[in-house]
């Protein structure tokens, strides 16, 4: 199997080399024509053998069948000798048969009546008794008796069971006048006969009678010979069949050829095996196979050798064509026997001479390039030099810039620094403002306070009476209720300014009714209200459920209103205010908180919500009651505020707020 | 293809062709071996063989040779309706010329032939020594003409086609003793076939003599020199009104002779044995007039007999006879068996429970034996013909 994996792979490969193609040519060129002869002769010749095979068989069969004849044709004359004695019975004729008989080849002679009864029977002395029994038998049912008669002549039987001994053989019956002269020939007459007629024949041959019974046979197995060929051999009357047939005998095919003896109404088979097993077939295809084999074997040996040897200037070829290719001009040029490889050889040394000759000059024009490439080179250092030195520059001019933008950047910084301090001062600026005037009311009620009592004291000293204890307690009340009220004040300014600073406490969280907070913060400022002739209307639909900061809210709402009297309805009575509510969707709830005041100057309204705001140079109020509630409103309610106005008609804040506060408010 | 008629004594067989693709490099033989291949290879199916076994030489051969031409008759028109279930049927004849060692070889090489079953033998004397050996390789033996009482009603796997010779020789008693009205028998027969000729003359002497008749027996020893006057005188010297000869066809026909040359009124007698066509044809006239009996009716008109009659007749040019007949149903018998036998079911059993089969002459069944029991027909020789009488 590897030779053959060997084979395909260097015939698929798409190179391959010399040699190997050299071997391959050679062994198909050897191959090849007695292949194709070969198949040619396998199936052009083979029905050509085949057929003269069986013209031979035929021929085989016919020359056997003549010569059994001829053979047969001397028993019926030795016979037919006896007829003129045999027309009459008696001792006389009795004394002819026993000299017929002692000729051999006979096992009996007996002489039979017309009416097929037998009149003398002559056999071999050891079978006396026989033909004692013999005489008078009634052979007229027998075969042979009836084709006698039949035919009126010389006639042979098929193989048929003799009267005398109850063996199968064959007889002749010879008309003798009235009579019939029987000669019953010995068992292995018929075996004999074919043994003599078919000598040089090397397979089966039989003779078949009428019946299909085998007469005589050679070379064929006695179980072969047991078979009846009636089914097999047609019978001599048969009409319309070739002298050929193919029959298979003892599990092989054999063709036959077949001769029938109208006289003896045998037939006679002689056999070739049949096929491939033909021996002529085969010792042809076994030369061709031979002739395969040889010439194969012949080109495996010369082959490899042929093809060394015109392997060999090839090699040596590209050998001298490897060393010119290293520049390697001294070797000396190839001289073989092939004249194409000769001429291949100085084709290759005048191409090396050209290419010495080219080599040469490419030195010559490379030392002229290496001039000129000195000279780029030293421009090249020129211009390096050059750009080097503008490098340095540009990097100086940079490192300027980055100082200056560095300087930019600490004087933006500083700016930013005093922006934030300057804020700072306004507020501190701012808060002391805020609490100069309290603190300094405070400080001169205190002030007041001391010297009312030094001068109680002195007055005392001095005895005093009642009424300046009553005085002195008066003022004292006085100046301490100023005080009081100085202190209260500023601490209320710093609860403030601390709400300012820290978170706006939104209380408790907890689930409420809108409408009850918004009563419930109004509850409160309503007598301020009514006390300075205002009116307040709330108008809250009951049932806005809210979860959120009830005191925040109420926180932005009671700032909201304290707005309300100290800046919308200042210096004035009969002003209106409404609350009102109403859910606005998505979760939210609208309120609106509405007065007729006076309005809000235009250029305080984007500023309305900033810390410490005045308005018209109002000194009163911590200035952090509206930035408070937009503080709460943002952070802890989660909602929006926006205010709109006009000045001499009123203003309207609008708080958005969602029903459930955020849970991470910006507390 | 003519020449093939299943018979062969091949022991191999030809088995489908089978070939190895090679490298691809090798394409360019494919044609080459295409063309060897289908000239050397010949695919069949492996053949059913079945053997046959009886006495073609010598001097009993006129009864194998019927026995043979019947089974192989029964083969090719087997073979040409398709064989059994598609296998074509190979018939394996063998001879055992009447001698034990020579049977006992040819029973050799059928096992080992792998038959599945062999029809034969034809005489009792084969049975006795085959059908044990055959017993004891397990291979199924059905006679076409053995009637010996020893072979009935035993437990084995040789079957009978022919009632057992008890039924015959009854019979013939009684047709002699009552329509014959016979009181004196005298029997010569051959004491080469023991098994048989002893049993028929033991069955017969009883029932001759149960119904009051007398019977003398004559013994002879068959061969191919034998005094037979001796034996006749002595059978005539009783004044027989019967000479009842239990003998092959070729010493009943000398007998026959020898009894005629002595005596023309005294009523010949066969048993089946001697009944073959070559009777007539060596005894002629002096077989005229003879009684015997056989297992098919000869006036049968039946077209299964009228048809393998004529087809035998004019491939072999002989009557069928009552052996050719009898091999011929126990070759159908066997090749029904095999067709009808179910999975798993040996031959045996089959031939036992999936009868009736054909027979050319009515259906053919077994008893739990393995035995026929087919009703015998009085025979007579009348112008050179067999006619059945009753």
């Amino acid at each position: 199997m590897t030779i053959f994996t060997r084979f395909r792979s260097i015939w698929q490969t798409d190179a391959r080399h010399l040699r190997t193609s050299l071997v391959i040519l050679m062994l198909l060129g050897t191959l090849l024509p007695f292949v194709l002869v070969g198949t040619g002769f396998a199936l052009l010749g083979t029905p050509v053998i085949l057929d003269e095979e069986r013209r031979h068989v035929v021929s085989e069969a016919e020359t056997m069948a003549r010569h059994v004849e001829l053979v047969l044709a001397g028993v019926e004359r030795r016979l037919a000798q006896l007829v003129p004695g045999a027309e009459q019975a008696g001792s006389q004729s009795a004394q002819l048969l026993e000299a017929a008989f002692a000729e051999g080849d006979f096992l009996a002679i007996y002489l039979v009546d017309r009416d097929g009864r037998v009149l003398q029977a002559v056999l071999p002395p050891e079978r006396a008794k026989s033909a004692t029994n013999l005489r008078g038998a009634d052979l007229s049912q027998n075969p042979l008796f009836r084709l006698e008669r039949e035919a009126q002549s010389r006639t042979w039987s098929d193989r048929y069971i003799s009267p005398v001994t109850g063996h199968a053989t064959v007889g002749l019956a010879v008309p003798a006048g009235r009579n019939v002269l029987v000669g019953e020939m010995r068992p292995d007459f018929a075996d004999g006969m074919v043994a003599i007629a078919a000598d040089e024949l090397r397979q089966p041959v039989f003779i078949v009678d009428r019946a299909g019974e085998t007469v005589a046979s050679r070379l064929v197995a006695e179980s072969e010979r047991l078979r009846n060929w009636a089914g097999v051999f047609p019978s001599p009357e048969a009409a319309g069949e070739g002298p050929n047939l193919r029959v298979r005998i003892g599990g092989i095919d054999y063709e036959a050829g077949l001769a029938r003896s109208a006289k003896l109404g045998w037939t006679f088979v002689t056999t070739t095996p049949a096929g491939l097993a033909n021996p002529r077939l085969r010792s042809a295809l076994l030369v061709w196979g031979a002739g395969i084999a040889a010439s194969l074997l012949l080109a495996a040996i010369l082959a490899p050798l042929w093809a060394a040897r015109l392997n060999a200037p090839v090699r040596a070829l590209m050998r001298r064509t490897r060393e010119l290719a290293r520049s390697h001009f001294s070797g000396a040029p190839v001289r073989g026997h092939i004249i194409e490889l000769n001429s291949l050889s100085g084709d290759i040394e005048k191409m090396a001479a050209a290419i010495q000759q080219r080599q040469r000059e490419l030195e010559h024009s490379e030392e002229r390039l290496r001039a000129t490439l000195q000279t780029v080179e030293q421009l090249n250092t020129e211009l390096e030099g050059r750009v080097e030195r503008r490098t340095l520059d540009l990097a100086r001019a940079n490192r300027e810039l980055s100082e200056a933008l560095a300087s930019l950047t600490q004087a933006q910084d500083e700016l930013a620094r005093n922006e934030r301090l300057a804020a700072l001062g306004k507020l501190f600026g701012n808060v002391a403002d805020e609490l100069e005037r309290p603190v300094g009311s405070g400080v001169m009620a205190v002030s007041l306070l001391r010297d009312e009592i030094r001068r109680f004291g002195s007055e005392q000293a001095k005895g005093s009476g009642v009424a300046t204890l009553a005085h002195f307690l008066r003022r004292l009340e006085e100046d301490a209720s100023v005080a009081e009220s100085s202190l209260t004040r500023t601490a209320e300014m710093i609860a403030s300014f601390r709400a300012v600073a820290a978170d706006t406490s939104g209380g408790q969280r907890s689930r409420f009714d809108l409408s009850i907070a918004v009563r419930e913060a109004v509850v409160p400022v309503r007598p301020v209200f009514e006390r300075n002739g205002h009116s307040v209307q709330v108008d809250v639909a009951p049932g806005i459920m809210m979860d959120s900061f009830p005191a925040a809210l109420a926180g932005v709402l009671s700032s909201l209103l304290s707005n309300a009297i100290m800046h919308a309805f200042a210096g004035r009575a009969g002003g209106r205010l409404s609350l009102t509510a109403a859910p606005a969707g998505d979760g939210q709830v609208c309120l609106l908180v509405s007065d007729d005041g006076v309005g809000i100057a235009p250029e305080l309204t984007s500023r309305i919500f900033d810390p410490f705001l005045r308005p018209d140079g109002e000194r009163t109020g911590a200035g952090l009651s509206l930035h408070g509630v937009w503080h709460a409103v943002t952070a802890v309610l989660g909602g929006t505020i926006s205010v709109a106005s006009a000045r001499g008609r009123g203003t309207t804040f609008r708080i958005m707020l969602p029903l459930s506060a955020p849970q991470t408010g910006s507390r | 293809m003519r020449g093939d008629t299943g018979v062969s004594d091949s022991g191999h067989a030809v088995g489908g062709c089978r070939w190895i693709s090679r490298a691809d490099g090798l394409r360019w033989l494919a044609p080459l071996l295409v063309g060897a291949v289908l000239i050397g290879c010949q695919v069949e199916k492996e053949p059913i063989r079945i053997g046959f076994l009886g006495g073609l030489s010598g001097r009993l051969s006129d009864l194998g040779e019927a026995g043979r031409n019947g089974v192989q008759f029964a083969v090719d028109e087997a073979n040409e309706a398709g064989g059994i279930k598609g296998q074509r049927i190979e018939l394996l004849v063998r001879d055992d010329a009447q001698d034990p060692q020579k049977a006992n070889a040819a029973l050799d090489e059928l096992i080992a032939a792998r038959v599945e079953l062999v029809i034969g033998p034809m005489t009792s004397a084969m049975a006795e020594v085959v059908a044990p050996a055959a017993q004891r390789a397990g291979l199924i033996l059905i006679s076409p003409t053995v009637t010996a009482r020893k072979f009935y009603d035993l437990d084995d796997g040789f079957f009978l086609m022919m009632a057992s010779a008890y039924a015959e020789a009854r019979l013939s008693a009684e047709y002699h003793f009552g329509e014959g009205r016979a009181r004196r028998v005298a029997v010569i027969h051959d004491t080469r076939n023991r098994a048989y000729t002893e049993s028929w003359l033991a069955e017969f002497t009883s029932a001759f003599q149960q119904l009051g008749g007398e019977v003398s027996p004559h013994p002879i020893e068959s061969g191919s020199d034998v005094d037979l006057d001796t034996p006749v005188r002595q059978a005539l010297a009783r004044r027989p009104d019967v000479v009842l000869m239990i003998a092959a066809a070729v010493d009943t026909a000398r007998l026959a002779q020898k009894v005629r040359e002595r005596d023309d009124k005294v009523t010949l007698a066969a048993s089946q044995w001697a009944t073959t066509e070559r009777l007539i044809e060596l005894g002629g006239r002096h077989v005229e007039g003879l009684i015997s009996h056989n297992y098919f009716d000869r006036r049968s008109t039946t077209e299964e007999m009228r048809k393998l009659r004529s087809a035998y007749v004019e491939r072999f040019r002989r009557e069928p006879g009552f052996a050719g007949v009898a091999a011929y149903d126990a070759a159908r018998v066997a090749f029904a068996a095999l067709e009808r036998r179910a999975a798993g079911q040996n031959l045996r059993a089959s031939l036992l429970a999936n009868g009736p089969f054909p027979g050319a002459d009515g259906n053919i069944t077994f008893n739990r034996s393995g035995d026929s029991d087919r009703v015998p027909r009085v025979t007579v020789v009348r112008e050179g013909q067999f006619v059945t009488l009753r």
